[in-house]
């Protein structure tokens, strides 16, 4: 059985950035230029990432000359559902770090807590 | 290791480290001779002579290594090279993410500084094993059985002539399981690096294994027979056993350290060259093509020499294999 851990927040980011941009392919300089992150970071989490299945990866098919094809990710289905899930937990959080919380959620008339 | 033509540098580079290797082989023996017999009038040719049979895989070595390293670290500027060099002779998956750290890197057209930040970054991700738990299997194995060998000659020798053993241990055996495990990884992972991967924790953990053991042995020598077991001599005084097993770590640690270290380079070098390997970049990008192998004469020169012929048939074999593409 696999241990469910909270991911790191560079791994967010980094999925966050993937998943602003879900229809198009990014390259990893541009992704270390976009979150301020070094490379040293990001590629271990993009190895890490597309290992489990969360990260589509490709090589550029059209290359200007003078230049290797390009690697290029892009969040897969599976990526884009744990994306949806962390984005529901930070807001269960976020509820449950409101005043009252556990208490009935403003607006919708559920229970802060149990949203799914 | 890529095994495309050296360029009169590296070739030039080459020669250089064989010399100081050589030169540095002289030296020692000189100052051995002058320590042990006051440097009584030894003929240079002589000292050449011995620095040559006692240095030869150490200078094979260091060309080996400086023809490797200049092949693998192949690039534009510094950046580029540096991360060629980290990156290659990876294999499965991790090639791909070396040759994507340096597709990104050729793609940054900034100043220079942000291109080595980029590869400074990139190198220990480049740098980290990705084989698995094998290297450290094989280095468990290594120091367990050279820790039984050095135990088991020992007790053998001290119940039978007396002669020593730990000579018998240090020689021989580690420099041929070294030679056996670069070449054989490097064969597997076609690649040079994961040969030294393999041989490089295998020597420290001989290393372990042999220091672990030689030195209550050799304590337990100056006890029961009083010399050492190194060879069997017979101390100038009465030997303690302190002494018995200070001598015993510090052969170990010197001559054991001295004549190993060379052969997980070579191992790993003729594994790789048996195996034809390629350069990762090439590999990844799909721009290797399968080619036509020749038999090398030096290739087979040195089994011959190193194996006694057994490893010119699995050569002959691999190249046969290679050109019917099976």
């Amino acid at each position: 059985m696999t241990r469910a851990r909270r991911p790191s927040p560079q791994t967010v980011a980094i999925l966050d950035a993937l998943a602003e941009n879900a229809s198009d392919w990014s390259h990893g300089y541009d992704l270390c230029r976009l979150l301020g992150l070094k490379a040293g970071t990001v590629y271990p989490i993009l190895i890490r990432l597309a290992d489990r299945g969360y990260v589509e990866t490709a090589w550029e098919q059209e290359v200007p000359q003078g230049r290797p094809p390009r690697h290029l990710y892009r969040l897969s289905a599976a990526g884009a559902e744990l994306v949806c899930g962390l984005r529901r937990a930070e807001t269960e959080r976020a509820f449950r770090r409101l005043p009252g919380a556990g208490r009935q959620a403003p607006g919708d008339g559920t229970i802060a807590g149990a949203q799914a | 290791m890529s095994t495309g033509p050296v360029s009169r540098r590296t070739t030039w580079v080459a020669a250089a480290a064989v010399l100081v290797v050589v030169g540095a082989f002289i030296l020692l023996i000189r100052a051995g001779l002058v320590i042990s017999v006051g440097d009584a009038g030894v003929p240079p040719t002589e000292v050449l002579v011995g620095a040559l049979l006692l240095g030869w895989p150490h200078a094979l070595a260091a060309a080996t290594a400086v023809v490797a390293t200049a092949r693998a670290a192949s690039g534009a500027d510094g950046p580029a090279r540096l991360l060629a060099l980290v990156s290659s002779g990876r294999r499965d998956h991790r090639d791909e993410w070396g040759a994507a750290m340096r597709a990104e890197l050729a793609s940054i057209t900034g100043p220079r500084r942000e291109r080595l930040r980029f590869a400074v970054s990139c190198a220990p991700i480049a740098l980290r094993r990705g084989w698995g738990w094998s290297p450290w299997i094989v280095a468990v194995a290594c120091g367990t059985l050279f820790a039984a060998l050095t135990v088991a000659t020992s007790r053998l020798s001290l119940h039978g002539s007396r002669s020593g053993s730990l000579w018998g241990v240090l020689f021989g055996p580690p420099q041929i399981t070294l030679l056996l495990v670069g070449s054989v990884a490097a064969w597997k992972g076609c690649s040079m690096r994961h040969g030294l991967e393999h041989a490089i924790p295998a020597l420290i953990a001989i290393l372990v294994g042999v220091v672990a053991t030689a030195g209550p042995e050799g304590a337990l020598w100056a006890r029961e027979a009083g010399v050492f077991i190194l060879d069997g001599d017979y101390p100038s005084s009465s030997l303690t056993s302190g002494e018995g097993a200070h001598d015993a770590l510090r052969a170990t640690l010197t001559w054991g350290l001295l004549l190993w270290l060379p052969w997980p380079v070579l191992g790993a070098a003729a594994g790789a060259r048996l195996r034809g390997a390629t350069s990762s970049a090439s590999v990844a990008t799909g721009a290797f093509v399968r080619s036509y192998r020749k038999h090398s004469f030096w290739v087979h020169f040195w089994l011959f020499l190193l194996t006694a012929g057994i490893g010119n048939y699995f050569y002959w074999r691999s190249v046969n294999r290679w050109n019917r593409g099976t």
